[in-house]
């Protein structure tokens, strides 16, 4: 089965012993079995003695007769050191050897006292037979060296005994030897045979175990090396997640750092601008412009970054208050009007007067972004903004839809749209602008409110961008009138706000 | 040790086998028979014929194997001589004796007829000690036979006994003697009833 060297000996060394522990069992199970019948055949003799000859008489008087005895006697003196042995000693060589001679000692005793009946010797095969048992071919040495002997010396002092008449030739005894030995040649042949069976069924399941043990090794190995790999993974992670708040609260305070002087730039820009244009002097009208755009795209990268960072370091405080979400809708839109102008894109908002409890700052970043998007990715479209929610405060959802139908997005690109810095295309960044952090801090800023931002797009039809949150309960009372109103789709208004 | 106890073991069955072998090869008492068919009518000799009277204990387990034997005569001498097995038990009616399997035996075979020695008269007049007792008288009435017709006690199979009845049927010579094997026909003496407690009744 194996190619192993180390394998193949411990196999061969592990069916030995499941060989040798088999044997055992059988030979301690057989000498048992032995002890019943040496015990049971003892019983037989002194019953067979009793009806066969019960006593032996002088006249009208009478005595047991000396089969009686003899039965009781010679009986236990053949059958009780062997039972004694194969209680105390099951197992053990020496036991079956005298368990053998012993029962061919009780052949010869039930021959006795039937009267040499022929019938009587058909024990001697019986107990063969029996003792084939063991398959151990060295129990028919004794066996039959004591039914030889016995047939031997009783042939030659007690013939009539045995034979059953006194004028037999000196070499009866080679007969019924032979008859016994060609008995034996059969049963040891049989008892090789099982031998050799036990031995293959003994190297079957020591392969079978050796195979087990080595796939519990190999698992248990595997295991091992795959927790060191998960711990090492943990601390990697660890480690990762320590970086990236060292890294958040270091852009943060960088951040803010940066802002100040952008913003006095910017202010410095202004006031040169403002003092040009007093002057009526026109001839860096140009490259203040480009001062102000870059410093202002600057700000609002660095702004995206101090959120980012905040929101990742935990330091993003929500501030709640009731607030109009449908007023919301329609003052975000309205800041896209130049650029839904330009590209040339309907806006239409569908949405009737909600008041929902939340941080109306950061709904409206999201609100931004989603919309600017919208806008920004759409050239001769629509873009649809819808507000719906149901369910009970604490228990309910609410939704704003952005729906346009701009250049859509493609399958495999939707799966990284909301990472740090991504942006689909480099050409996109260079066409549309924007810091490709817009909608990891919009998913960020719904999951910190308790809600989340999702995308579906079909590529060159469209994008569906929509921001839910929960409807919490608001602290004062007059706050959940407004909730339930939002479950009201008759409430809705439409309303084009640029065509 | 191991060996030890092997000798042990050999001896004591050896020691229990021994007395074993001394009773089954001690014969019994021979008896006194004459040299004639005695003066009596108690058991009619057959004319022109062998006879064979043969002395059984009905309830003696050895002499089982005798009228076995004695079957098997029969069937090896058939029409040559005529058997009487004549059975005694001291104190005992031919109605126990007839309910014994060996009257059963010995009336079931071919050419023997069986009989009960009511008070032992034909015990004493045919000189009989011992179940299994085979006396073989010729045409003239002159006994050419007495003993046991079982090599030993018990137990069936040759014996000199049953070759010597068959030499002289078939008008051979053979030894007049032969040791028999059974119970005694008469009840033991007081002396040994005294030695030997068993005895009983």
């Amino acid at each position: 089965m194996t190619s192993n060297p180390v394998s193949a000996m411990r196999i061969a060394s592990r069916a030995a012993f499941l060989f040798e522990a088999h044997h055992t069992a059988i030979y301690a199970r057989t000498d048992r079995l032995f002890a019943v019948l040496m015990l049971g055949q003892w019983a037989a003799a002194i019953a067979a003695a009793l009806w066969i000859t019960p006593r032996t008489w002088a006249g009208q008087y009478s005595q047991v007769h000396l089969h009686v005895w003899t039965a009781v006697v010679l009986g236990g003196a053949i059958t009780l050191p062997p039972v004694g042995l194969a209680l105390l000693r099951a197992g053990k060589a020496p036991v079956r050897y005298v368990i053998a001679a012993g029962q061919m000692l009780m052949s010869g005793l039930l021959i006795h006292l039937t009267g040499g009946r022929i019938e009587t010797h058909f024990h001697i095969f019986g107990s063969l037979a029996i003792l084939a048992i063991y398959r151990d071919w060295r129990v028919f040495v004794p066996a039959t060296a004591v039914a030889v002997a016995d047939h031997f010396f009783r042939g030659v002092y007690w013939p009539q005994s045995i034979f059953g008449m006194i004028a037999v030739t000196p070499w009866r005894w080679i007969e019924h030897a032979g008859w016994i030995i060609f008995e034996n040649v059969f049963l040891i042949r049989a008892c090789q045979q099982s031998v050799r069976e036990m031995k293959d069924i003994a190297r079957q399941r020591s392969e079978l175990e050796v195979t087990n043990e080595t796939v519990e090794l190999k698992v248990g190995e595997r295991t091992a090396a795959l927790e060191a790999t998960q711990e090492e993974l943990r601390e990697a992670k660890n480690v990762a997640e320590t970086a990236n708040q060292a890294k958040s609260i270091f852009l943060a305070t960088m951040s803010h750092e940066l802002r100040t002087p952008l913003n006095a730039i910017l202010g410095f820009a202004e006031l040169i601008e403002e003092e040009m244009k007093d002057r009526a002097i026109h001839d860096w009208d140009h490259e203040i412009f480009k001062i102000r755009r870059a410093g202002t795209h600057l700000l609002a990268l660095i702004s995206d970054i101090l959120d980012l960072s905040k929101i990742e370091a935990g330091r993003l405080e929500l501030r709640s208050a009731n607030f109009d979400i449908s007023a919301l809708i329609r003052e975000v839109a309205a800041s896209f009007e130049p650029l839904a102008a330009k590209n040339r894109v309907e806006v239409v908002v569908v949405s009737g007067p909600i008041t929902l409890y939340g941080d109306r700052m950061r709904v409206r970043q999201c609100l931004f972004n989603l919309l600017g998007n919208a806008c920004k990715f759409t050239r001769d479209g629509r873009v649809l903004v819808e507000a719906a929610g149901s369910g009970a405060p604490g228990e309910g959802r609410f939704a704003v839809r952005v729906v346009d139908t701009g250049i859509g997005i493609s399958p495999e690109d939707l799966t990284k749209l909301f990472s740090h810095f991504t942006q689909l295309d480099a050409s996109i960044a260079r066409k549309f602008g924007g810091t490709g952090l817009g909608l990891s801090i919009s998913r960020k800023l719904a999951r910190l409110m308790g809600g989340d931002v999702t995308a579906e797009s079909t590529f060159g039809q469209g994008s569906t961008f929509t921001l839910h949150l929960p409807l919490i309960a608001a602290p004062s009372a007059r706050a959940a009138p407004g909730l339930l109103e939002t479950s009201s789709q008759s409430a809705f208004a439409e309303e084009v706000l640029w065509h | 040790m191991a060996v030890l106890i092997g000798i042990a073991w050999t001896v004591s069955i050896g020691l229990a086998t021994r007395p074993l072998f001394i009773y089954e090869n001690t014969a019994g008492m021979p008896g006194a028979p004459g040299s004639h068919w005695p003066s009596t009518n108690l058991i009619q000799r057959s004319r022109g014929k062998f006879t064979l009277v043969m002395f059984a204990h009905p309830d003696c387990p050895c002499t089982r194997a005798s009228i076995a034997e004695l079957g098997m005569l029969m069937t090896k001498l058939p029409g040559k001589l005529d058997a009487v097995v004549e059975f005694r038990k001291p104190g005992a009616s031919e109605r126990d004796a007839r309910t014994t399997d060996l009257w059963q035996t010995a009336a079931a075979i071919p050419g023997a007829s069986v009989r009960f020695d009511n008070d032992g008269q034909a015990v004493r007049a045919f000189g009989a000690a011992v179940s299994g007792q085979t006396m073989l008288y010729d045409r003239e009435g002159r006994l050419v036979f007495s003993g046991g017709i079982t090599a030993f006690r018990g137990h069936v199979g040759d014996s000199p006994g049953a070759d010597a009845i068959i030499r002289r049927v078939s008008g051979g010579q053979a030894p007049i003697r032969a040791a028999v094997f059974g119970c005694s026909l008469r009840d033991p003496d007081t002396q040994q009833l005294q030695r030997e407690p068993a005895w009983s009744k």
